[in-house]
């Protein structure tokens, strides 16, 4: 029998407030533990918490960036749980009225568009991170990360395959690293994914039995949890088994997921209004002041590359991918005004570059305008391919001027017959052997007199005219 | 609403605190009254007209501006758990073993 798989993504992302979501406490990754906390994330009894407005505006942000419908009214709740990394023993969420519902994201996978639903987007705090203590004999408790503001992004389960759930997962982070809204730093866990995950012979119009997989921190993982996670439901259907309604663990370097234990599963988490907050109401005015501060989006971007400047899909993407690198891109071609030069370059050479030495260098004198002018020298054959290269380098380490290091390392490419030509007879004189084989007839000769001739001119020299000064310079003096 | 024995041990489960048979017996009853009492007191205040509310509340929040007051009393906050280790809370280990 064929099976249909059906995805939802949960997806949790720290906003990038200066401050805790109810206290004035650092929101700061990597601080020695415990030092930003106060009465109230610790969850003292009579502290009080007051809604920071940064993360309510970052929340809207990031739901009419969904195309979701914003609430005028909404309100916060309290989710109780009782486990060591939350202090107060509930977490303060959002329950029947979040702030944002009913919206879409549009992603594209191989060449096709597909919209996928948005329930809702509702603001919650982080609870405290939970560190395992080498002596085994109990876990250390870091609050740093209690009451950091999160905004949890539910999906519909309209995702239908491993590569769209992980689609889905990167469009996602792109949006909410686009709105400026989070720092999304995946390895610092500031954005993760719960899958909700079923399958049902194809056709079949109910939902299967789904299971729940907590707190995948990569793309790459949640693309490999789905596939598994799919394949051991498809086997126990197969087998005639049922799949257990659960919340599983996923193992990434194990490549499978785990049940958690029943004790952690079985929650009650009796919601209630929280009596110690006001309910939010949102001005119309306020939305549409958010509205207007939402810039290009990727999907639309990538539309745009294509349209306007037509670039393959394949390229709109990859430079869409990150909000840094289409910056780059577009600042480039303001000045370098051929986008397929410009693309290919960032894709191959800065890209490279980025792999190399890491993210930084996008932030060293080697922006956008002053990439783009490396790249317009070498368009117009200014510069060979090879001296690009080499400006790139060195301007993201010493920050110098394009044309200085132009100058100092003598990267011009030298177009003076006079000299060229001066330099080709020179090399014709002290090379009589390939000379020789180059009027017996083979051909490979030439390009070892071009070789040496262009090494001559320190790589300066202008293929196409030494090439042609080479031939007339062989031919005549034979 | 009657409080069982079963839904009290249940909600002490939930709640890790720890409750024998005898006691939730007590418990159950106790609660029962309090309950019971509220439902009476409910029952008897004329609601038909009522609209419908979200919070108990009538007021709208306020907010705090993005500002960090760092209150920087470490030792004092860690001073109130009754255990710790490495500058951290220390509790009975949580990891799940597989």
């Amino acid at each position: 029998m064929e099976y249909e798989i059906v995805i939802g993504l949960e997806i949790h992302a720290e906003l990038k407030t200066k401050t805790k979501i109810f206290c004035g406490c650092k929101n700061e990754f990597g601080e020695e533990p415990n030092t930003n906390c106060c009465p109230v994330c610790l969850g003292m009894p009579g502290a009080m918490p007051v809604l920071n407005q940064k993360a309510l505006e970052y929340a809207i942000k990031a739901g009419l960036a969904m195309n979701c419908d914003i609430a005028e009214f909404s309100k916060f709740d309290r989710k109780n749980y009782f486990y060591p990394d939350t202090p107060k023993a509930y977490q303060i969420s959002q329950y029947d009225l979040p702030l944002c519902h009913d919206g879409y994201i549009d992603i594209e996978l191989e060449g096709t568009t597909k919209r996928i639903g948005i329930e809702r987007i509702h603001l919650e705090e982080d609870a405290g991170k939970l560190i395992h203590d080498a002596s085994g004999e109990g876990s250390l408790i870091d609050h740093n990360r209690s009451g950091v503001p999160l905004i949890e992004i539910v999906t519909r389960p309209d995702i239908r395959s491993p590569e769209e759930a992980r689609t889905v997962f990167e469009s996602i982070k792109s949006i909410l690293e686009y709105t400026d809204v989070s720092d999304c730093r995946m390895q610092e866990g500031s954005v993760r994914a719960d899958v909700n995950l079923s399958v049902r012979p194809k056709g079949k119009g109910t939902f299967g039995v789904r299971t729940e997989m907590k707190n995948i921190n990569s793309f790459r993982a949640v693309e490999r949890a789905c596939r598994a996670e799919a394949e051991r439901q498809t086997e126990l259907l197969e087998r005639g088994l049922e799949v257990v309604r659960e919340t599983r663990r996923w193992d990434d370097l194990k490549g499978t997921s785990f049940p958690m234990r029943s004790k952690e599963e079985a929650m009650d988490y009796r919601f209630f209004p929280e009596p110690d907050l006001l309910p939010v109401v949102i001005d119309r005015s306020l939305i549409a002041e958010i509205k207007s501060s939402i810039p290009e989006l990727p999907f639309d971007k990538r539309r745009r590359y294509t349209e306007q400047y037509g670039l393959p899909l394949y390229d709109a993407k990859l430079l869409t991918e990150s909000k840094k690198i289409s910056e780059i891109f577009e600042t480039a071609l303001e000045v370098c005004k051929n986008p397929k030069l410009v693309s290919n370059w960032i894709m191959t050479d800065l890209l490279r570059l980025v792999n190399e030495k890491g993210k930084s260098i996008l932030d060293t004198a080697l922006n956008g305008r002053i990439f783009g002018r490396i790249l317009l020298y070498f368009d117009r054959g200014e510069i060979s391919q090879a001296s690009a290269r080499t400006l790139m380098e060195v301007i993201a380490e010493t920050g110098e001027e394009p044309d200085s290091v132009i100058d100092r390392l003598s990267l011009r490419v030298q177009r003076d017959e006079n000299l060229v030509s001066g330099v080709v007879k020179t090399i014709i004189r002290d090379n009589p052997q390939a000379v020789s084989d180059y009027r017996a007839g083979k051909t490979k000769a030439l390009g070892f007199l071009m070789g040496r001739t262009m090494a001559a001119l320190k790589g300066n020299g202008d293929p196409e005219q030494v090439r042609s000064l080479l031939i007339k310079e062989l031919d005549r003096t034979e | 609403m009657a409080v069982g024995k079963e839904l009290l041990l249940k909600i002490a489960d939930i709640a890790a605190i720890s409750i024998d048979e005898t006691e939730a017996e007590d418990y159950a009853k106790e609660l029962d009254s309090v309950i019971g009492y509220i439902e009476q007191k409910l029952s008897e205040i004329p609601d038909d007209d009522l609209e419908p509310m979200e919070h108990v509340l009538s007021a709208q929040s306020f907010f705090r501006a993005d500002e960090v007051t760092n209150f920087d009393r470490k030792a004092e906050l860690l001073g109130s758990a009754s255990v710790t280790k490495d500058g951290c809370h220390f509790v009975p280990s949580v990891v799940d073993p597989s």
